[in-house]
């Protein structure tokens, strides 16, 4: 009744169309499926883990039996910063125990004390457009999907799927991740997202709002996901055009995503501070 | 055991794509490859066991991206079927033309990712920066594209040899 040629333009104008829709419905619903997720990562994971080990293996071997050269000068150059660490830290020691204080008479609650489990980054995302790494804990060892990951210099990103042993963690540079962050000078609030670069841009910022280069940044708590207060980094560009109510904020995160080796994945939800009403 | 030899391969290209060449910055903007592993199983497999291994590393590869559902499975089917149905038509295998299909092969890669970018935000403005990615990614794909068809190639060549000695001695 068709001939070959028109069963071939309609199948592949089927096809090319459903392809369509399964992407745009895709997109929109953020994360990839759970089940062939957790399959691939539990798959891929144990390999990357012992091809992982072997590469740091070979790096600390290399680093400590062919460098001993600068050891020398590197360890008087650690043992000063160390003594300077150590003034430094019981100068915070203090300022903690100041602003527990002041906290108390305010009737604030302390600081939430995170519940952390250390994790290893075995594998980082195959495609150039999209940040994930995958990290050697899984519900195992209590990491759930949704969770924020930190390292000491700020926040990493947060986990969006978790097998029995391996979890995948979107990073804080990827677009599809968005940190509710405040501008710690000034407290203007707006929405850290990733870029193509590997950067970040504070979104949704007013033109009126005081946003400076050099600024730090800080998480609001505000999102549900990450607690209040954790570093993410700092202001690197400001651009004001003249027409849109929001300026262009470039955003330098603190962490290094292309070193990232060890991470913290915090396991306590995070607690909003209550605010008791003054008479 | 084609198939096999198959998913080792990929898990070989997966490891060394998101284990070694993320340990040096000057791989940071490698393209996936992926890409030359499906482009040979399309332009020197037979179709019936290429399009298993194609499936099954589109799936995996779905599993393991932090990217939407569907974007591997997208550029992984239609690449597949597009030099399956060139090769009846034009010389694509030959040697000389291999850079510019594997050129062509991450191109299409990266334009499925605009796309689906684009319907993910409703914005069909192009990232900035993703136009230095996009050259650097093709002039990786064209350096090491073609030896890496050519060596999967000759490795599967090798390994269909082995395997049938083996089964000569089991016969006879």
């Amino acid at each position: 009744m068709f001939s070959r040629k028109t069963v071939l333009i309609v199948g592949l104008l089927v096809a090319v169309t459903i392809n369509l829709i399964v992407l745009s419905l895709s997109s929109r619903h953020r994360f990839p499926s759970e089940g062939i997720g957790q399959l691939a990562v539990g798959v891929v994971a144990p390999f990357q883990l012992v091809v992982t080990n072997s590469c740091r293996f070979l790096r600390e071997t290399w680093q400590h039996y062919f460098q001993l050269v600068s050891i020398a000068e590197r360890y008087d150059q650690l043992s000063r910063e160390l003594d300077m660490a150590t003034a430094h830290g019981a100068e915070c020691a203090e300022l903690r125990r100041s602003n527990r204080r002041l906290r108390a008479l305010l009737h604030f609650q302390d600081a939430v004390r995170f519940e952390m489990v250390a994790a290893e980054v075995v594998g980082k995302d195959p495609s150039p457009w999209f940040k994930t790494v995958i990290i050697d804990k899984g519900y195992k060892q209590g990491v759930r999907k949704g969770m924020p990951v930190v390292v000491p210099q700020g926040i990493v990103g947060q986990v969006i799927g978790a097998g029995r042993y391996f979890a995948k963690v979107l990073l804080i540079i990827d677009a599809n991740n968005a940190v509710d962050a405040l501008v710690d000078r000034t407290r203007a609030r707006g929405v850290v997202t990733g870029t193509a670069m590997g950067q970040c841009a504070l979104k949704y910022v007013l033109r009126k709002e005081d946003v400076r280069v050099g600024d730090l940044l800080i998480s609001s708590g505000m999102d549900g996901v990450f607690p209040k207060g954790l570093r993410i980094g700092f202001v690197s560009g400001v651009i004001r055009r003249n027409s849109g109510i929001f300026q262009d904020v470039t955003v330098t995160p603190f962490v290094n995503f292309e070193k990232l080796e060890e991470v913290l994945v915090i396991r306590n939800e995070p607690e909003r501070p209550k605010v008791v009403a003054t008479q | 055991m084609n198939l096999l030899f198959y998913l080792i391969l990929w898990l070989v290209l997966t490891l060394f794509q998101t284990v070694l060449l993320p340990l040096f910055p000057v791989f940071r903007f490698m393209y996936d490859l992926q890409i030359p592993l499906v482009l040979f199983l399309g332009l020197f497999r037979p179709l019936r066991e290429a399009i298993v291994a194609v499936i099954v590393i589109a799936l995996i590869m779905d599993g393991l991206s932090g990217g939407p559902f569907g974007i591997y499975c997208t550029t992984y089917f239609w690449l597949f079927g597009l030099v399956t149905g060139l090769v009846g038509f034009l010389h694509v295998r030959n040697r000389l033309l291999l850079p510019f299909v594997v050129v062509c092969g991450v191109a299409f890669e990266n334009a499925v990712g605009w796309l689906v970018r684009a319907m993910g935000t409703a914005s069909f403005a192009v990232p900035p920066g993703s136009g230095r990615v996009l050259v650097v990614q093709m002039g990786w794909a064209a350096v090491t594209g073609p030896p890496m068809l050519l060596g999967m190639d000759w490795l599967t060549r090798h390994w269909e040899q082995w395997i049938a000695l083996r089964q000569a001695r089991r016969d006879g």
